[in-house]
């Protein structure tokens, strides 16, 4: 069942009768019940792996906690008996066992995603290169396998929650039950937001009452992700598909115009997701991490970076990026560089570092072929170019007198943000990493006249289909401007009941309209579904 | 902490580290900052800062920086 | 505002559905059933050459006959069958008239845009979902015939006037089902051969066939089978025994008009618009006088031109239909 149905919107209308008629401290279980239903709607065999994650992670954080509370009860115990060092020592040693089991589980469940992902890719360019390499034509079987729904989300959602057990920043939930609500929340299982134990678990198991101002709210947010969704970026899609396809016929500004719409495409496709995804989760009282804050606004790549796919960037920076700048190794690797390469480099080898791995695991999380880590390294270097171009760029905005406030700088550093990022991305829907460059370079050289009758014919997009396709760009570039002032939501909120109704019918006509689905359109999955 | 606010503006001048309480919350300082910033205080204050130390709450003000370190200095 | 949503929904809907109207007519055959103020005694179905073949109108002005061809274009047995369970469920008829032309087809033969015509306007109930579970082409879905805006919303970019001068009223298009056509296409000079010789009744024509008969008789309505006259198709004579096989035992007689061309004055140079596949009005006509007179002598049916009320009500679909030939 895919979020984007009428399937969905049923369950959910089923689901919130049947949420809001309970007695408040038994709600939770209807969400649980619903999230295994949900689950197996989509396959009910890979019910197996979402299980195992969750009950390796369940029983490391409970091991993780009991080992902490024998300590404290053993340093409680002998507190005049131990000396100051034999305590440090008794630290130590649970701390190593605690280590050790998250080590395992982390192991574990990285394990399981890895295989799944990225063994049927190993195997082909094993058998690839063993071919070139030796001429050996025996092929290796690959065992095909598929994906579980969400694999990616639930485990670093789990794994975020067993380290922070560790680090003692949340506690460790007794209920088994509880906790494999919080792993398979449904609205957020299929493509995220990857959540927080801290920000989720409160609001799982607060008693809701049923509030019309809820229901609404997370109906407009549905609305516009079914909007977002439907009517761009599966519209799209036929004409992004095909020019990447047949790559190599189209010229110039064809390639150009799939660049910019393939931007809009997997904004509309991932964030409307989303937005479902949010909404759903606020029919039942419970307010998600949002995912996207206006990307296309940001005006240096690091901002971009920190407003699109909102929880994976601050998931990464908390669980990989903090964790190895600070790791002892990395920081004695800096000081051995200050000293032998020079200040410069030594203050930067500990940043850097890590946030290369950092952009190679971005990469890799994408998905297992080889452009992906391409895409992720080019996102790298441009974050670290931009860091290290700032003093020299400051400079010449100074002669020029110029500054970053001004509008005109605004406007120019987002058009630039915007079209760096979807010169990048063009190695997301490409086949090979050279195909991504070229396709680049041909934006660029195959510079030739534009014609749009040429377009209608050559790209099968016909003309309304064009028109209808920016208005919806711009409708939704409008709507990102309104947002800038605080959550629509609230503000319609605020409004008359008939502009809530109307903004309400209107975007509801607009989707079932001109949205992209039913025979004839296939509506295709979301995009990072299985990521 | 005279010694924290000369390293903290080394890092961001424009700030005035006395009022601000929101260096994180408020982006002022981004991920790049936060461990350029921690690299400092343990070259400076001889302290180790681990990941666990790594929360935003810990970084947010000048003041909460400060008894972060003491914290660390007293162990 | 619940009411209004209900009728933006109902609106919109409306607005993208096909209207038939200025073309492909046949789409508001079923529509134009439920409209009938007075029973029709004499149901005809069947594939297109009923519509284009069978005129009502003739039949009342000869023989103060009620009727009405419940067809659609490539009626197939399946859906004839939920046809005449429909029409019985609205009101009971005295005779079944079952055109069996279209019975040759393969058993999973489905068309959607056929489908939508006969199903779309047929009245919500249990026949109709029947009729959709049994017909239906593997893409499509229950909830597109429930809410036909979920299939037809792509046809925004093809919206014309015609949707929406006839949004919310529909004048009625066709005369009692039959649908007048006053082109000309002569058929080849030589007689056609007969283009399905070795075709069978296959299983799922010959199941649903016999539902029918098996329904008409619980119900104690009369049945004839008939081929209206047309040259495509023409089937061979183990064709006609297998239909007679099934028949026979319901004691329900099969007639070939096809073997009465001469007897009829079918006059295929003149009375086809499409060289012999159906009938047009001059065709149409003779082919009425000729079935009518043979319905009235083999069944037991009343002529209503002495009744005031069946008067008024026809008069005025005469003279619809008399203005429209103008």
């Amino acid at each position: 069942m895919s979020l984007i149905s009428i399937e969905f919107l049923c369950f959910c209308l089923v689901l919130v009768l049947l949420f809001y008629l309970i007695k408040g401290p038994y709600q939770w279980i209807i969400l649980l019940v619903a999230s295994i239903a949900f689950y197996c709607f989509c396959g009910p065999k890979y019910i197996v792996y979402i299980l195992v994650t969750a009950t390796t992670v369940y029983f490391t954080a409970r091991g993780i906690e009991g080992f902490s509370k024998k300590r404290d009860a053993y340093l409680a115990d002998h507190k005049e008996t131990l000396g100051r060092e034999e305590k440090k020592a008794y630290k130590a040693d649970i701390k190593s066992r605690q280590k050790r089991l998250l080590f395992l589980c982390i192991l574990l469940n990285v394990g399981i995603l890895a295989t799944l992902k990225y063994l049927d890719f190993g195997i082909a360019y094993f058998n690839y290169y063993r071919l070139m390499l030796t001429g050996n034509t025996n092929l290796v079987l690959q065992p095909m396998l598929i994906l579980p729904l969400g694999i990616s989300f639930y485990t670093f959602q789990s794994l975020g929650y067993v380290i922070d057990v560790y680090y003692g920043k949340v506690k460790a939930e007794r209920q088994y039950f509880r906790f494999l609500l919080f792993v398979s929340f449904f609205p957020q299982i299929i493509q995220g937001p990857i959540s927080r134990f801290a920000d989720l678990e409160p609001q799982l198991f607060t008693p809701k009452r049923f509030e019309t101002e809820r229901i609404k709210s997370g109906l407009y947010r549905i609305l516009f992700g079914l909007f977002k969704k439907l009517v761009i970026a599966d519209r799209l899609s036929a004409y992004v598909t095909r020019t990447a396809a047949f790559r190599e016929d189209y010229k110039g500004i064809y390639l150009l115009l799939c660049i910019f719409f393939y931007a809009f495409q997997i904004y509309g496709d991932f964030s409307g997701g989303i937005d479902v995804a949010i909404g759903t989760a606020e029919l039942f009282g419970i307010r998600l991490t949002d995912n996207f804050e206006r990307p296309f606004f940001s005006k240096s790549i690091a901002e971009y970076w920190r407003r699109w796919h909102i929880t994976l960037g601050t998931w990464f920076r908390d669980y990989i990026f903090y964790p190895l700048s600070v790791n002892k190794r990395v920081l004695n690797l800096g000081k051995w560089c200050r000293s032998h390469l020079g200040e410069g480099v030594g203050k930067r080898v500990p940043i850097y570092l890590p946030m290369i791995a950092v952009w190679a695991l971005t990469g890799m999380w994408h998905g297992s072929e080889s452009k992906y880590i391409v895409w992720g390294l080019c996102n790298c270097f441009f974050l670290i170019l931009g860091t290290e171009a700032e003093p020299f760029s400051a400079r010449i905005m100074e002669k020029l007198h110029l500054r970053n406030d001004m509008f005109v700088m605004k406007c120019y550093r987002i058009f630039k943000t915007f079209w760096l990022m979807s010169f990048l991305r063009v190695f997301d829907f490409v086949k090979t990493p050279r195909d991504g460059f070229c396709m680049i370079r041909d934006a660029f050289i195959k510079w030739d006249t534009f014609d749009w009758h040429e377009v209608y014919t050559t790209l099968l997009f016909p003309k309304e289909e064009v028109i209808v396709a920016f208005v919806a760009i711009i409708l939704l570039t409008v709507v990102s401007l309104i947002q800038r002032k605080g959550r629509i939501a609230d503000r319609l909120l605020k409004k008359s009941p008939w502009i809530q109704y109307s903004t309400l019918a209107a975007f509801a006509l607009l989707i079932l309209i001109f949205g992209s689905y039913g025979l004839g359109y296939d509506a295709q999955s979301f995009i990072y579904m299985n990521f | 902490m005279e010694e924290l606010r000369e390293i903290l503006e080394g890092i961001h001048p424009e700030v005035d580290y006395d009022s601000e309480t929101g260096l994180i919350d408020r982006r002022i300082f981004d991920s790049f900052d936060v461990i350029t910033l921690v690299g400092e205080l343990m070259d400076h204050f001889d302290v180790e800062i681990t990941a666990e130390q790594m929360v935003p709450d810990h970084f947010n003000s000048m003041q909460a920086i400060w008894s972060l370190l003491e914290e660390l200095m007293e162990e | 505002m619940l009411a209004l949503t209900v009728f933006l929904f109902w609106t919109v809907n409306l607005l993208f559905m096909p209207k038939y109207i200025e073309k492909d007519p046949d789409g508001r055959i079923t529509a134009e059933f439920y409209r009938e103020k007075l029973n029709n005694d004499v149901i005809f179905t069947g594939s297109s050459t009923v519509y284009a073949g069978i005129n009502p109108i003739t039949l009342w002005k000869e023989y103060g006959l009620t009727s009405y061809d419940r067809s659609n274009s490539s009626q197939t047995a399946w859906i004839a069958y939920y046809m005449i369970k429909d029409a019985i469920a609205v009101a009971k008829p005295k005779l079944v008239v079952l055109d069996v032309g279209f019975f040759y087809v393969a058993d999973d033969y489905a068309e959607e845009a056929e489908n939508r015509k006969t199903l779309d306007d047929m009245r919500i109930g249990r026949e109709k979902f029947q009729c959709m579970k049994t017909v239906m082409t593997e893409d499509e879905t229950v909830k597109d015939y429930l809410f036909p805006i979920l299939r037809f919303h792509t046809r925004w970019k093809y919206l014309t006037a015609e949707d929406f001068k006839y949004l919310y009223y529909k004048p009625s298009v066709t005369y009692n089902g039959y649908i007048r056509s006053d082109l000309v296409e002569p058929a080849a000079a030589e007689k056609k051969e007969e283009n399905l010789q070795d075709v069978r009744l296959s299983n799922r024509n010959g199941l649903f066939l016999e539902n029918i008969l098996q329904l008409c008789r619980d119900e104690q309505i009369p049945v004839l089978l008939i081929k209206t006259p047309s040259h495509d198709p023409k089937w061979g004579d183990e064709f006609e025994a297998d239909l007679k096989f099934v028949a026979d035992p319901y004691g329900v007689d099969y007639i070939n008009f096809d073997d009465y061309t001469d007897e009829i004055g079918l006059d295929y140079s003149k009375d086809t618009p499409d060289g012999g596949g159906h009938l047009n009005a001059s065709g149409a006509e003779k082919f009425s006088k000729y079935l009518g007179a043979y319905l009235t002598e083999h069944f037991t049916l009343t002529d209503h031109r002495n009744d005031p009320a069946y008067v008024k009500v026809w008069q005025e679909k005469c003279e619809r239909y008399d203005n429209g030939q103008q």
